[in-house]
Parts: C-alpha cells; sequence; structure tokens
C-alpha cells in the first residue's frame, strides 16, 4: 500500500500565515498512521500561486491541494486516502 | 510563539494589509473600509455578530498604526487616525503594551465556576465550606457571588461531584508578575509599574486583546522617502523561515534596507566583557553574577528582585554593541532591530543609537504584503562577519557557553540556567539567597528555549533551534 503523500508549503507567505505550526503533523499523527505518510516542506505546491483567491497554509494531500490547512485537516484527509 | 489560532492568524493579516496599503500609498483612502473586506457579511461571525468583529478589527489597527487602542474614539474614522500616524515626526515612546478593550472578552472576574453538573446536593459542602460566604443556592444549584469570591478554590476541592471547576483568565495565568488587573467593567489592564514586557500575556490572549504598539508605518514611510534604513537582526531570526541564513538577510535588504547587520556580532564583545565583569567580581568576593542581555529578565531583576537586582552584570546587551558601532559607522542612516520579543522595546525606546523596533512578525507579513518568496532569493553575495557563539545567544545556554569560552580558567564557573521566566521561578528567584545559592553564574531567559521562542516569533521554538544548531555546525 502506498504511503499517502503530504506536502507543506512552507514558502514564505503560507509560513507566516500559519504554515510554521504545520511542521508538527509528524508528531500529532495518530499512532496507527504514523508510519502510513510520507512528509515533506516543499516551497511550491502546484496549483497555489493564484494567490488572491486561496487561503494560506497550503499543504497537500496525494497533490490535492488543501487551504487554510491545519493539522486536524490534514488527518482528516490523510484518514480519507487511506480509507480508498 | 503560538500555536496557530484565528486571534494570531487576524493581528498577522492586519500587519500584512496595513503593508499593503501603505507601500501603494492608498492608506488614507483605503483603511475605513478594511474592517468590512476582512469581515463581510456573509461570513460566519467570530463573535455576536459581523458588526461587533469589524468594530474589534477597527480597534486592533490602531495599534498597528501605532497608536494606543484606549486613545480610540468611536467616532474617528480609521483614516484620521491613519493620517496621524503618517504625518508623525516619530512614534510615541509609551504603552508599548496595548489592551484593546473592544477584543477583551473580560473572561472572568474570579475564577470559579458552579457547572450544570452541580447536584444541588443535601451536602452543600461548598456553601458550608465558603470562608466568604459566598455560594448560595439559586434556582436549584450553588452559584458563586463573584463580588464575594475571594478565589480560594476551597469549593472545588470540596464537592463530590466535581461541578466546580478552576477556569483561567489566560493574559492573568501566565503572566509571571501578576501584572494584570481587571477595571470595573472587568477589561483586562496592565500595570506597568510591575510589567516586564515578557509579552506572554499577548501571545496567551484568545482574543488577541493585547497588542504591541508597531513601528511599521513609521519604517514604511521612511522607505518611502528613501532614507537610508539599516536593520540590525537579532540571532533568533536565523530560524524563523525555511530558507537558508544568507537568503533569509539578503530577503532583509531586498526589502528595503540598505544594510543588514547580524546582532551576533556584537554578542561576541557581549560575551567576553561578561566573562572579564565574572572573574573580576568573583576575586572582588561576589556570590553570583546573572547575564543582562535577556531585557524582560533585567525588568524583572530590577522591579521584582531587590534580593539580585545587584548582582546583574553591568555588560551592555549585543545590540548595544552592535547599534553602537553601526551608528558611528552610519551617522546618518535610520537603524531598525529587528527583534523576536516585546521586552527589547524598552531597551531600543530609550537607545541613543536605535530609532525604530519592527518584530519577526512584522518583518514577515511585511516580506509577504511585498511578494517576496525568501526562499528563491539569490544570496550569493552576501558576506557574513559574526561568529557561531554569538549566533548561539538565540538560545538558551547560548550565552554562557560563549562566556566560558572567553575564560581564562573554565574550572571555577559553576553555572546555573533558568529556562522561561514563569510564576514559579519568580518565587524561586524571590527566595535566592545568593551567597547559598551553589552557583556562581546565572543564566535566566525568558522565553522557554530562549529568544526562538519569543512572543514575536513566527516559526516553531524547536524547529527554530534545529535550524540553528545546523547554521552553527555546518562549518
Amino acid at each position: 500500500m502506498n504511503k499517502v503523500k503530504i506536502q507543506i508549503c512552507v514558502g514564505t507567505w503560507s509560513y507566516v500565515m500559519g504554515g510554521a505550526q504545520l511542521m508538527n503533523l509528524q508528531e500529532e499523527l495518530p499512532e496507527n498512521i504514523k508510519d502510513k505518510v510520507e512528509i515533506k516542506g516543499t516551497v511550491s505546491i502546484p496549483g497555489c500561486e493564484d494567490g488572491t483567491t486561496k487561503k494560506p497554509p497550503f499543504a497537500s494531500v496525494n497533490d490535492r491541494i488543501i487551504e487554510e490547512a491545519n493539522i486536524e485537516k490534514l488527518i482528516k484527509e490523510i484518514e480519507v486516502e487511506l480509507s480508498k | 510563539m503560538t500555536y496557530k489560532n484565528n486571534a494570531m492568524i487576524t493581528r498577522r493579516e492586519l500587519l500584512r494589509q496595513i503593508s499593503l496599503l501603505t507601500m501603494a500609498g492608498h492608506l488614507e483612502e483605503d483603511i475605513n473600509r478594511l474592517p468590512l473586506i476582512l469581515r463581510p457579511r456573509d461570513n460566519q461571525p467570530l463573535r455576536c455578530c459581523v458588526y461587533k468583529d469589524r468594530a474589534v478589527v477597527r480597534s486592533k489597527l490602531l495599534p498597528v498604526l501605532g497608536i494606543a487602542a484606549d486613545k480610540d474614539d468611536e467616532f474617528t474614522p480609521l483614516s484620521t487616525y491613519a493620517e496621524e500616524a503618517l504625518n508623525r515626526e516619530k512614534p510615541v515612546n509609551e504603552h508599548i503594551l496595548s489592551v484593546v478593550d473592544e477584543a477583551c472578552r473580560s473572561c472572568r472576574q474570579v475564577n470559579y465556576t458552579v457547572t450544570n453538573v452541580c447536584k444541588a446536593c443535601d451536602g452543600r459542602f461548598c456553601e458550608l465550606n465558603c470562608p466568604k460566604n459566598a455560594i448560595s443556592m439559586q434556582n436549584g444549584k450553588a452559584e458563586i457571588d463573584e463580588a464575594a469570591c475571594v478565589n480560594c478554590g476551597i469549593c472545588e476541592k470540596m464537592c463530590p461531584f466535581h461541578a466546580i471547576v478552576y477556569q483561567p483568565v489566560p493574559c492573568m495565568e501566565v503572566c509571571p508578575v501578576d501584572a494584570i488587573d481587571k477595571d470595573a467593567e472587568g477589561h483586562a489592564i496592565i500595570n506597568e509599574e510591575k510589567c516586564i514586557l515578557c509579552g506572554k500575556c499577548l501571545e496567551s490572549c484568545p482574543f488577541g486583546a493585547i497588542m504591541e504598539r508597531s513601528h511599521l508605518v513609521d519604517i514604511l514611510k521612511a522607505m518611502q522617502n528613501k532614507k537610508e534604513l539599516i536593520a540590525l537582526v537579532a540571532p533568533a531570526l536565523a530560524g524563523q523561515f525555511q530558507a537558508e541564513w544568507k537568503q533569509i538577510l539578503e530577503a532583509v535588504q531586498y526589502a528595503g534596507f540598505a544594510k543588514v547587520v547580524e546582532v551576533a556580532e556584537g554578542a561576541d564583545t557581549c560575551a567576553e566583557n561578561e566573562a572579564k565583569e565574572w572573574e573580576a567580581l568573583m576575586k572582588d568576593g561576589q556570590p553570583i553574577m546573572t547575564t543582562s542581555c535577556c531585557a524582560a529578565y533585567t525588568n524583572l531583576a530590577k522591579k521584582h528582585l531587590p534580593n539580585i537586582s545587584e548582582y546583574v552584570s553591568h555588560t551592555k546587551t549585543p545590540l548595544y554593541y552592535t547599534a553602537e558601532k553601526v551608528r558611528k559607522e552610519n551617522p546618518e542612516a535610520l537603524l531598525v532591530f529587528i527583534s523576536p520579543c516585546v521586552a527589547k522595546r524598552g531597551e531600543v525606546e530609550a537607545s541613543e543609537f536605535i530609532d525604530f523596533n519592527m518584530s519577526v512578525e512584522e518583518l514577515g507579513t511585511f516580506m509577504v504584503a511585498k511578494g517576496i518568496e525568501i526562499s528563491q532569493i539569490d544570496a550569493n553575495n552576501i558576506k557574513l562577519h559574526a561568529s557561531d557563539d554569538g549566533r548561539g545567544f538565540a538560545m538558551t545556554g547560548g550565552v554562557t557557553e560563549a562566556v566560558k569560552k572567553y575564560l581564562s580558567d573554565d574550572t571555577e564557573i559553576k553555572a546555573e540556567l533558568i529556562n522561561g521566566i514563569t510564576k514559579s521561578e519568580v518565587k524561586k528567584l524571590k527566595r535566592l539567597k545568593p551567597e547559598k545559592a551553589g552557583f556562581n553564574f546565572l543564566e535566566v531567559m525568558a522565553c522557554e528555549g530562549g529568544c526562538v521562542n519569543g512572543c514575536n516569533t513566527i516559526a516553531r521554538c524547536a524547529v527554530a533551534t534545529r535550524q540553528i544548531q545546523k547554521i552553527i555546525k555546518n562549518k
């Protein structure tokens, strides 16, 4: 089973507007999910450059962009991916 | 540094918006609309209604403009305050921390409350044991008369159903020196005689009701008037963004500064002088010496620790030495300190060398407003002069490590460390008898982890610490 790919945007805008807190994701994952997820920081998530309408912080779960990301949202999205 | 929460996001969004409007030259014209734009009518309101949300945003914009929030006259449009900010010669140097009454929820008058789990038992433990007769049965359950309650907590301990709970007032709970009082309406008031400017209240208020008066508009105005500005950056900045240190420094310069200087350069002078001072004092028979670089700690020592204040070192801070040198070499420039905390504001405002303060948060949102992506900056031409020991000052233990290296004999030093000033650490410090301390050198950091965890920072403390350690070890 492939690991769920998580990318956290660490670009300046995303990082300043709450993205810095997403760096804790690995520690906050529930035990049963920890080894099913691969987390990387990246500076550009394709598709998030349209800043006027989208709201940071940005992350992507298996290449699906999540706006206004927070740890709870990401965990939920990961669980959705794992149940597929 | 806080966990992400709406209060923090709102504050950063306000900073970003004011940066955008000021840079575009539309601050006076467009600021009145800002509460409406940020709190549109069809959004789910944060408070009771969208109009309260807008009033809160409006009030919060005053400290962003550099004006104390309690100067707000509701009928004065924001544009008038913006004009005042744009036209002032210099920022007003008082009331650095401002309580935004409109935002303050005046959360609780007393810390104890009876929940609806109360069974109105026959035993009436709470009522019978309250030393102030503050509890009575009302409408089928126990109720605490807030005017009579003295927060002793006996009722909470007595209740067999655990129906009485302790509810903290976050700002009062976290203030290490009990400097926050409540006025008649229950709004928080900062007692400036006791306040040490540690900024823990600012970080912890869930309503974002405590804000720092900003120099943002003054700095942006100076940039627009093509003045020469030099940024003096705190060592803590190196851990604040996901980019190389050289890129961060280059990005700061690119944002509008003629030069960027690491305050870590002055840290070496500080460490050397601290070491010399310590050796001389030990020879003289003084029992202990404490560091003096943490501004919140020196405020604490001065205002609350008469048993220790004479032992605080007289060595100046890294910022002082850096600013003195830069001022001498650049007599006409405007010096801006990039600060990870509020406490340094006191030093900045009293300084004869430094003109403005910009918090890490303000710098970050300003760079976002300018559309700067730090990790894409080309930093190949920048030259760094500071030492790794100086850069280590950003983390707890960094000062001590650096001082030890300047001692002619480091076997005599018995160093102790206070990592974060809390209510209980203050109690311990007040009881400290220097002759019986068990140590002869004390480093005190108000923020746990050191300056990387200052109240104005962006990155998580552990992330920032690892980042700076990588910089120091990569040689």
